[in-house]
């Protein structure tokens, strides 16, 4: 399904009308894209009840990133076994990085504020795959970060040689997904391995820190990496006025909360 | 406000937006209280979500912790810092979180 409406997408003569006639074949998917749509993560004033509807109000790039948000949360949905990943608090943790994205985003001035959102809600989507196909070791990354109080991705470098950015990233170069998709997801623990997208990387970090720090949902450990100073400063968000930012992330997370039924 | 799921409505709750089913029927006005039969009817409908007035005593946002004395909040952000508040920066997000945390003053 991604690869499809992918392709059609950077087809330039695609219409509104075909896209939600692949989209509509598929009712799980369609009841989901209504559901966000109509939220209020959106918030607007009228009722959308069509797909074709949708994406002419939301664009492509914007139904792109809730089918490919849906598809994931569909595909790692269940737990993968015994251990102590909790995967709703991780999803949590997800949308608070997304809110806080976004209102960084708008900070900055960005157009694209879905993107940022959806870029929040995935950067650690490498825990999932981690959990998923390699649960046994990442298991014990997740005791280990426990036990000695570090963070849970200088625990799995330490039992498994590679982080969950890492993991990220490669699989979002793997599905071709776009490079400040790849980047942020990679990148957001250590900006200086990005190469396309230094800034949208340095957003997620920030957004991953600010998200943390307001304690909705947990992606693993309790630990609060630093936030980089350099990051901050090329920002040129200031200083800071946190107290601002962390009201105005909780009072995104409250619109975003309809991702959380993806999960469901 | 509040979305929850339908089927977490109560009796009692106020709806704080105009209640319309995915074929776009207005069901109920926003103020209206809910009631036992009437969720019911709503039951029926093709109706996932909708918007509840949030008690004064409810949590109004998702990072409220009920029941933690601010002592107490300000003792797990400490923890959470702790090692990573080596730069100003860091140290303004710990006092920030923990007044976030703590909620509005009283």
């Amino acid at each position: 399904m991604l690869n499809t409406i992918n392709r059609m997408v950077m087809n330039p003569r695609t219409s509104a009308r075909e896209v939600a006639q692949i989209i509509s074949a598929d009712p799980a998917l369609t009841a989901k894209v209504l559901q966000v749509v109509n939220s209020p993560f959106y918030g607007f004033p009228n009722r959308i009840t069509t797909v074709t509807h949708a994406i002419v109000i939301l664009g492509f790039n914007t139904m792109k990133s809730i089918i490919l948000s849906s598809t994931i949360f569909d595909l790692f949905r269940k737990d993968a076994g015994p251990g102590r990943f909790d995967r709703t608090a991780f999803w949590k943790h997800s949308i608070g990085c997304g809110a806080a994205a976004k209102v960084l985003g708008r900070r900055l001035g960005y157009a694209a504020l879905e993107e940022i959102f959806i870029a929040g809600l995935l950067h650690d989507v490498g825990k999932i795959v981690l959990d998923q196909f390699l649960h046994e070791p990442f298991s014990a990354a997740l005791e280990l970060a426990r036990r000695r109080e570090i963070l849970l991705r200088e625990a799995e470098e330490e039992i498994l040689g590679a982080n969950h950015a890492d993991v990220g990233g490669w699989l979002f170069e793997t599905w071709s997904l776009s490079r400040g998709l790849v980047e942020t997801t990679r990148c957001h623990h250590n900006t200086d391995l990005a190469q396309d997208h230094p800034r949208l990387a340095g957003v997620i970090h920030a957004a991953d820190i600010l998200a943390r720090a307001i304690r909705y949902g947990n992606g693993g450990d309790d630990k609060i990496p630093p936030l980089r100073e350099e990051v901050w400063k090329a920002l040129g968000l200031g200083e800071a006025g946190f107290d601002d930012l962390l009201r105005e992330t909780g009072a995104e997370i409250e619109k975003a909360t309809v991702f959380l039924d993806f999960i469901r | 406000m509040k979305l929850i799921r339908i089927e977490e409505a109560r009796p009692g709750m106020k709806v704080s937006r105009d209640v319309i089913d995915l074929r776009g029927n207005l069901l109920c006005r926003a103020g209206t209280e809910l009631t036992e039969s009437l969720l019911e009817q709503l039951k029926q409908r093709p109706l996932t979500h909708l918007f509840v007035e949030v008690s004064p005593s409810g949590p109004a946002e998702p990072s409220a912790s009920p029941g933690r004395s601010p002592e107490e909040i300000a003792r797990e952000v400490d923890r959470m810092f702790s090692g990573a508040d080596t730069n100003p920066l860091m140290v303004a997000l710990r006092e920030a979180a923990k007044r976030y945390l703590a909620g509005p003053k009283a």
